[in-house]
């Protein structure tokens, strides 16, 4: 065991990136929406609209309950909102650095080298546990005091204290949990996602259970992060439950790990078909079995966006009324016309996502590319042509898809308004956009074919472009930077009249851009 | 009849010359072995071969079709098995072999079949979970169950263990009856030495030799073991001799085949007890080539 301080040190040493990075972007992201939130909602009136706003079940399931509405406090409405979705991120941190740690480790052969020198079997696992319980501490004191100095009303050290270690103890769960996946799984990829998909059961046990039987929400462990309400009742408790239940997997993966052999599991990973089908067989079909997982993870993804900013629309008038940092971003006070302004903000929001999605699926013709999946396909009869252009027919259709699901959220979220909007004006103002959408996807597709390397600029250009569309109206940004964005050339509808001059030049620009994108596709090296 | 012709191929990298005027032609019915040292530029002219990259001057024709713009119609009659194969972890490894070969028109199922079992592959596992070696085996599997005119292998068995090691020799022996033609590139000298009518050595991008292995070793060397009853004191002044390894009255040395003769009557005005000759072994071939030019 005398070895312990220099594998410890080993590794830290490997990881030292890794958690740096972590540590500063979880820290910081905790600490900026603090302020942030703090100074949009300064007044108990601005935030009681908001109130308003989330109070719907929709919300509810989504970013969960709060004590707190009777007394909506900037902590209150601090940990209503992030305390959930921060622990999901936590519990993603945790999930991936715990199996690289781990499964990845031994699938890599590393913790075959490590076993061949005096050490004890547990020992790497200890190591482990030792470096991610000390990250979660540390993140936990440094997003205290970040938000201690922040000198918030309403948000003393105590409670800071609380919020950062329930995100900490949610942390210290998966990691725990992940190790007990590790002993049962062989693959690293099997590993993580398991751990995600008890983490999706358990998003939405609590979900379900939030909007209709408050009381079974403890079964789910990740509901122990806002039920300790922190700047509300500050409830200790559920930090106790985190921590007995963390021990007990921290034993459970003990036990497994004495047990087994070296790279070997407890389940035997599931085995698939011994032949391809009739689907499989075609060139579409394969190449559609690759994507499906990450399509349907970014189909549930819109709907769900589109559901929560509907039910927006329900609350509207209340809220426009007594936000008037919203006021301010649509300059147009009347009630219909300010939902239609909503509804053209939001089909911005989401074209920029949508086009966020096709590329993604697009690029990842790029990955394979670079792996070298690609060689033995394309040491067959078939061509590259063949490849892209099913690849975008693929992402294209995808993206129709995705529009047409954050429409039926739209619709469907929308449905307690007093006027309530038909699909069809939904969808126009969410289709309007496609030219752009169209022009940017065969942005990125020139990228791919002509100059791989340089691919992720679409990626800058697509972040400028969010924020101009996003606080375009609220900084009163100048005219010609606006004009950057290829969405603003569009006619905001149902606001604005329909404009057929600026779709058709884009859709011209998209086919000479794609033409471009083909032609160097097929004349370029392959990596 | 020519199957791969290669002529005055240069292939540059930005301001990186990977390959530079090779020349190599693959006759119909031919087995030809390309050996060289890793980053010598074997992969590089390969991945020309399959069209995935574009040469920079020179040409490049399979079955008379260019191999960059006509990659479609050459690539219906040609199998391809990379050195190291990567696959999409969530297909299972009978996926894939189906997958590929479907592109290449019906699935010949009992040849497919046929080969899972002898190269004892387990078709139904995800290729996440298979080793190195069994990634190669599904490789290997879609290309020998290809009914293909060209077959070209890159370092097929290098993860590989001896057993299926000899399965993929005789596989390629049985090609070769059938008069398909063969570009094997290859570290296992013994393989190459087993399998191949031609040789290619490829070093810096450049051919060094081209031919079988009979006329190569009419130029090159060869190893001799001399017992003898007095030392062989002016041995070392002798021309055509390299390498001498002297252990008491044991002597090892090569001699230039073109110095034979004249070493002969040398050794033959002295004692000698004994001696042994090697023949000429590839990797003897490799290293005097390596030799020549390490510099």
């Amino acid at each position: 065991m005398n070895n312990w301080h220099l594998l410890l040190r080993l590794q830290l040493q490997r990881n030292k990136w890794r958690y740096t990075i972590w540590l500063v972007a979880l820290s910081v992201t905790s600490i900026s929406v603090a302020a942030a939130l703090y100074q949009l909602f300064p007044t108990m009136q601005e935030r009681n609209g908001l109130v308003a706003a989330l109070k719907n079940p929709a919300m509810i399931a989504m970013i969960g309950p709060s004590q707190g509405f009777e007394h909506y406090t900037s902590g209150a409405m601090f940990a209503h909102e992030m305390m959930l979705f921060t622990a999901i991120i936590y519990a993603i941190c945790a999930i991936l650095l715990t199996t690289n740690q781990t499964r990845e480790e031994e699938e890599d052969g590393q913790l075959e080298l490590l076993r061949a020198r005096p050490i004890a079997t547990s020992l790497p696992l200890i190591i482990t546990l030792c470096q991610l319980t000390l990250f979660f501490i540390l993140l936990a004191i440094i997003t205290t005091l970040g938000l201690t100095f922040l000198h918030i009303p309403s948000m003393d050290v105590a409670s800071n204290a609380l919020y950062s270690f329930s995100l900490s103890g949610i942390g210290l769960l998966f990691t725990t949990l992940t190790t007990v996946i590790a002993q049962l799984v062989t693959t690293a990829r099997g590993t993580v996602g398991s751990a995600l998909a008890l983490l999706g059961v358990m998003y939405v046990w609590r979900g379900i259970t939030d909007i209709s039987n408050e009381k079974l929400s403890i079964v789910s462990p990740l509901a122990w992060s806002y039920l300790t309400n922190s700047y509300v009742t500050n409830t200790w408790l559920p930090i106790v439950y985190l921590l007995i239940c963390s021990s007990v997997f921290i034993g459970i993966a003990f036990w497994l790990n004495a047990k087994r052999d070296i790279g070997e599991g407890f389940i035997r990973p599931r085995t698939g078909h011994k032949n391809a089908s009739y689907f499989l067989r075609q060139s579409l079909g394969w190449q559609l079995r690759l994507q499906y997982v990450a399509i349907i993870s970014w189909g549930v993804a819109f709907l769900l966006l589109g559901a929560s900013y509907g039910s927006v629309f329900n609350e509207l008038d209340r809220f426009f009324e007594k936000n008037k940092l919203l006021q301010q971003m649509l300059a147009t006070p009347s009630a219909e016309q300010l939902a239609y302004h909503f509804l053209a903000m939001i089909g911005a929001i989401m074209a920029i996502l949508t086009t966020v999605a096709i590329i993604q699926l697009i690029f990842r013709l790029h990955k394979d590319e670079v792996t070298g999946r690609l060689d033995l396909w394309l040491s067959r009869p078939l061509s590259r042509m063949q490849l892209l252009g099913e690849r975008l027919v693929i992402s294209g259709g995808s993206g129709m898809i995705f529009l047409i699901l954050t429409t039926t959220g739209l619709f469907l979220g929308s449905r307690n308004m007093a006027n309530p909007m038909t699909f069809t004006t939904i969808l126009k103002s969410q289709l309007i956009h496609l030219p752009a959408i169209i022009c940017c996807v065969a942005l990125a597709t020139l990228l791919l074919g002509a100059l791989p390397r340089f691919k992720s600029v679409i990626w800058y250009y697509l972040i400028i472009v969010f924020f101009i569309d996003y606080f375009g109206d609220l900084l009163q940004l100048p005219e010609w930077l606006r004009h950057i964005s290829l969405f603003y050339y569009l006619p905001a509808l149902p606001l604005e009249k329909m404009n057929w001059y600026p779709v058709s030049l884009l859709f011209f620009a998209s086919v000479l851009l794609l033409l471009f994108a083909f032609l160097s596709y097929r004349r370029r090296d392959f990596a | 009849m020519p199957i791969i012709e290669i002529a005055n191929l240069s292939k540059k990298f930005g301001s990186f010359t990977a390959l530079h005027n090779v020349n190599l032609t693959v006759n119909q019915g031919e087995v030809v072995g390309f050996i060289g040292p890793n980053g010598a530029g074997k992969s590089t002219t390969i991945r020309i071969l399959l069209g995935l990259l574009r040469p920079s001057s020179g040409s490049v024709r399979i079955f008379n079709k260019d191999a960059f713009t006509q990659a479609i119609p050459i690539h219906k009659k040609m199998a391809y098995v990379p050195g190291d194969v990567t696959l999409w972890p969530n297909l299972t490894g009978g996926q894939v072999i189906d997958i590929l070969l479907q592109m290449n028109g019906p699935i010949p199922t009992q040849r497919r079949d046929e080969l899972i079992t002898l190269f004892q592959l387990d078709p139904t596992k995800k290729c996440q979970t298979y080793s190195k070696g069994n990634r190669q085996k599904i490789a290997l599997i879609a290309a020998l169950a290809t009914e293909a005119d060209l077959y070209i292998f890159d370092e097929p068995t290098s993860g590989l263990d001896p057993l299926m090691e000899r399965v993929f020799q005789q596989c390629v022996k049985e090609l070769q009856h059938h008069k398909k033609t063969i570009l094997l590139s290859s570290h296992i000298l013994s393989e190459v030495e087993r399998l191949c009518d031609k040789i290619a050595i490829i070093k810096d991008g450049t051919i060094i030799e081209t031919g079988s292995l009979q006329t190569m070793q009419h130029v090159t060397r060869a190893l001799y073991t001399v017992d003898v009853q007095k030392p062989l004191d002016d041995l070392y002044q002798q021309a055509g001799v390299f390498d001498i390894q002297q252990d008491g009255l044991r002597y090892t040395f090569y001699v230039d085949n073109s110095a034979i003769p004249h070493v002969m009557t040398y050794l033959a005005m002295h004692h000698i007890v004994s001696i042994t000759s090697m023949p000429l072994t590839l990797e003897d071939l490799f290293m005097a080539h390596y030799e020549k030019g390490g510099d």
